[in-house]
């Protein structure tokens, strides 16, 4: 392989590790102050995606023609707005419904939510795949060595982890992450210890529905959004949640980055096979170690 | 044991009123309704899968979102049989399946049933998903999304149905796949009142003392898989001759959240819950796609209505004091 | 060595710098019933974890029946007659009271992996499952599920599935925790008559003096991981430091 390549495959993996980061690090979010797994959020992901087509499309490509602030920003703002209005009309109330009943019965609700949302999208925005590449080409390419690099992908690299560190601030410095990992650590003491619950729950979903959203915003310039893309985006999504662990910071990070490391590697070599080299990596990592590899150690 | 028996979701007596009352009703249907019967036949064939999901589900605790690759592992190998050596024989055919299935099941089940709750959701949902791809991106195999067109069956040994005309053939077929659930119905009925049976809802309740009782969980877990896979490939190999046509459809995503849904609309607390719910599902899935092409936001909405109003499914509504007692009212012999 | 049901010598296991069990050593004899008392944190229930099989001790040893069992793993002691019970109710939620019973007694009988004859036909079974619901005093209840019946009863319960196991030794961990006032005596009478009638040692973790002294004849009493006493009720439960130990803060 030579050098370019290596890093070509190297800027591939950290830009799609940086989307599975924002759906991963909300399940997480979510699974820290409810322990639910949310089986529908990945559907937010799409639902930003879906968002930023249509209003590039729409509005933004014929009031803003090529500008590039606009063609950056504007969809990521809409599609943080649209999918967390979404979120808490439909989402939370499920969410809430099903605190405190059990695996099963968190995991259906979710499914039928997942359902709901995919069909959702399909009667708003139809069944052909929408496209606003824009920004992509926009943005232009640079030199990497003796091939070409999309700077729109370097762009969302920078993006995320500026969005990460922002992440940690949040949960790490902030007095609401303080809250919030009291809250992930022990609801009912910190309930006890006179937390609101109600009002760090649902900080907690707005703030995994706008990095989902964001994400969505974030891929859609580089490929297309159509039917079962929320599906490929959370399975790969809930690989990394295996194999990083549940409910941690840390965790969210490693499991993003395993998970597109291999998608990466078996895209190219093989392709056929993408989805069972997910599932031996994380068969494998559940068989060691069971927790995952970032998890057991919470918020 | 005592007390199981009694309640109607869970006795023998109601399989065979059921079974009579499908048997019944598909000439009368026929006549009032045309091409109304056919439900019936889908509803039956997939009262076959749901049963064997929820053995894994109802009866040990396991929640699966990838039973579809058991379904199109059924389907695939009448369509692959017939493509490829040309076979009719239904019943051979059927038996193909079924080993394939315990195969595939027994390599795949060895490492999911080790994990629960979401784990073991998600690692059997990317199975099912892999060969979902698989059947779409080999298609000089599979015939991709054109899928593989599957000629009329010979049943029994010797009844080639290909002379027959389309209702004779509908009808014959109905009968054909009745007997099949009876026969997979009623084993099924035989292995949860079984020592086994009891042993997988020993697991479902508490895994860690079925342990200290000297079981093998792990065991128990990987059989119970093996035979619900079993189930579900024979109901997908039943519907392939229905369909005509076996596709990637067939076992994609939607069709495991499918047997979710009919588990639980039926109720997976009961031996009748998933028949119930196969037929009542399949009747709600031909009303509403005469309506709106998107019967899934309807199965979506009616999944979240299911776990939050009756999460006990229909039979737990017909459990209740109130309804027995209007039973006991009507004096119905049931 | 005749008639020596359990030999435990040098027995120690430590969590880091935490001495849970610190050098245990005592026997018992067959048919002996034994209570275990102490202050929380003093071992007890560590100790029944290593005697179980549930953790492995860092040193020391385990002689059960004449053979040692020290480091045979939780399913073989199962095998050789080592069964035990937890604080918390275990039963199967879902199954009849009956229902429990029967699938615990087919569970030692091995018919576990009979897909096609029912578990009710099986005589032995039944017949097995009623004489322990006798003995319990769960024939009233025997068609109901564990959430429909008092916690006496589910605690009752919970002891017989670990008795349908038929095990030479029973290790109850606080048989009476969690059980009302009113229903002790009537559980641990019915306890002691089932083990009784099935010939079986026991070891009983309590916290309950009033159990305690009702009941046993022998008690053992730890603290901080050691045993500090060790004879009958009316001798060691007198004891100065004794009473200290087990009435804590409140005495000092």
């Amino acid at each position: 392989m030579s050098l370019s390549l290596a890093a070509l495959y190297a800027l591939d993996t950290l830009f799609y590790a940086s989307l599975i980061f924002l759906i991963v690090s909300g399940l997480n979010i979510i699974y820290g102050v409810l322990r639910i797994v949310n089986l529908a959020h990945a559907t937010l992901f799409a639902l930003g995606a879906y968002t930023a087509a249509w209003i590039t499309s729409t509005y933004i490509v014929k009031v803003f023609g090529d500008s590039l602030i606009a063609l950056i920003a504007l969809p990521l703002l809409t599609a943080a707005i649209v999918t967390v209005i979404a979120s808490l009309a439909l989402v939370m109330p499920i969410l809430a419904y099903a605190h405190g009943k059990g695996d099963a019965f968190q995991l259906i609700v979710t499914f039928g939510l997942l359902l709901v949302f995919e069909e959702l999208f399909q009667i708003i925005w139809g069944r052909a795949p929408l496209a606003a590449n824009q920004a992509y080409f926009a943005l232009g390419f640079m030199d990497l060595i003796d091939r070409k690099y999309p700077v729109y992908k370097i762009m969302v690299i920078t993006f995320t982890g500026f969005l990460a560190v922002i992440l940690w601030y949040m949960i790490y410095r902030s007095r609401f992450g303080l809250v919030f990992r009291a809250v992930a650590m022990d609801p009912e003491m910190s309930s006890a210890l006179g937390v609101n619950i109600g009002r760090v729950v649902v900080m907690a979903i707005i703030l995994a529905s706008v990095l989902a959203g964001l994400g969505g915003a974030l891929y859609l310039p580089v490929a297309s959004i159509a039917p079962g893309v929320s599906l490929e985006f959370l399975i790969i999504a809930f690989v990394g949640l295996v194999i990083g662990g549940l409910g941690s910071f840390a965790g969210s990070l490693i499991g993003a980055f395993v998970v597109s490391f291999f998608r990466t590697f078996s895209i190219i070599f093989i392709p056929e096979l993408e989805l069972v080299v997910l599932f031996a990596v994380a068969a494998l990592v559940l068989l060691v170690k069971p927790e995952g590899i970032g998890g057991g150690k919470g918020w | 044991m005592v007390a199981a028996s009694r309640e109607l979701g869970n006795s023998l007596r109601a399989l065979i009123a059921l079974s009579i009352l499908i048997a019944v009703l598909y000439p009368i249907i026929g006549w009032l309704r045309p091409g109304f019967e056919v439900i019936l036949t889908y509803g039956v064939i997939l009262a076959i899968a749901a049963l064997g999901f929820n053995l894994l589900f109802g009866y040990t605790g396991l929640l699966s979102f990838g039973h579809a690759a058991f379904f199109g592992v059924g389907a695939y190998t009448i369509g692959l049989t017939l493509k490829y050596l040309n076979l009719r024989a239904l019943e051979a055919q059927i038996f193909i399946a079924v080993v394939a299935a315990l195969l595939f099941s027994a390599l795949t089940g060895f490492i999911v049933v080790r994990y629960r709750g979401i784990f073991f959701a998600i690692l059997i949902l990317v199975i099912a998903q892999t060969l979902w791809g698989f059947y779409v991106k080999f298609y000089h195999i599979t015939g991709g999304t054109d899928g593989i067109r599957i000629l009329r069956p010979v049943i029994l040994g010797f009844y080639d149905t290909r002379g027959l005309g389309y209702d004779d053939f509908n009808m014959i077929y109905h009968y054909y796949a009745l007997a099949w659930f009876i026969l997979m119905a009623y084993l099924m009925w035989r292995i949860i009142n079984s020592p086994f049976g009891y042993t997988l809802k020993m697991i479902r309740d508490a895994e860690d003392r079925a342990q200290t009782l000297g079981i093998d969980t792990f065991k128990f877990k990987l059989a119970a898989f093996i035979i619900s896979a079993l189930y579900v490939a024979v109901s997908g190999a039943l519907y392939a001759p229905l369909n005509r046509i076996v596709t990637p459809d067939l076992a994609y995503w939607t069709v495991s959240g499918k047997m979710v849904f009919m588990s639980i609309l039926g109720g997976f607390t009961y031996y009748m819950g998933p028949i119930v719910g196969a037929l009542i599902y399949v009747y709600f899935e031909t009303v509403a796609q005469a309506i709106t092409v998107h019967w899934f936001l309807i199965m979506g909405v009616l999944i979240i209505a299911t776990m939050v109003l009756t999460p006990t499914g229909l039979m737990g509504l017909v459990d209740r004091p109130s309804f027995k007692k209007t039973l006991s009212l009507l004096k119905l012999p049931i | 060595m005749l008639g020596k049901i359990l030999q435990v010598s040098g027995l120690r296991k430590y969590f880091g710098g935490v001495k849970a069990v610190d050098g245990v050593s005592f026997t018992m004899d067959e048919g002996e019933r034994l209570f275990i008392v102490g202050p929380n944190g003093a071992g007890k229930t560590t100790l029944v974890n290593l005697i179980s099989g549930y953790i492995m001790p860092d040193s020391g040893t385990i002689m059960f029946d004449g053979r040692d069992v020290t480091r045979l793993s939780l399913a073989s002691r199962v095998g050789v007659g080592i069964a035990r019970s937890f604080q918390l109710v275990n039963v199967f939620w879902g199954l009849t009271v009956l229902e429990n019973l029967s699938i615990a007694v087919a569970s030692r009988l091995k018919v576990n992996t009979n897909m096609f004859k029912s578990l009710e036909s099986y005589k032995a079974v039944l017949e097995e499952a009623l004489e322990l619901a006798e003995l319990s005093g769960l024939t009233e209840v025997l068609d109901k599920r564990p959430s429909e019946i008092s916690q006496g009863d589910r605690k009752l319960l919970d002891i017989a599935i670990t008795l349908a196991l038929k095990p030479k030794l029973v290790m109850l961990d606080e048989p009476t925790s969690g059980v009302s006032t009113r229903e002790k005596f009537e559980v641990m009478d019915r306890v002691l008559k089932t083990l009784h009638r099935f010939g079986a040692s026991s070891i009983i973790v309590e916290h309950d003096m009033e159990v305690v002294k009702k009941y046993s004849n022998r008690v053992l009493v730890m603290h901080e991981g050691k045993i500090i006493g060790d004879g009958a009720p009316s001798d060691i439960l007198s004891k100065e430091d004794v009473r200290r130990i087990l009435l804590g803060e409140a005495y000092a």
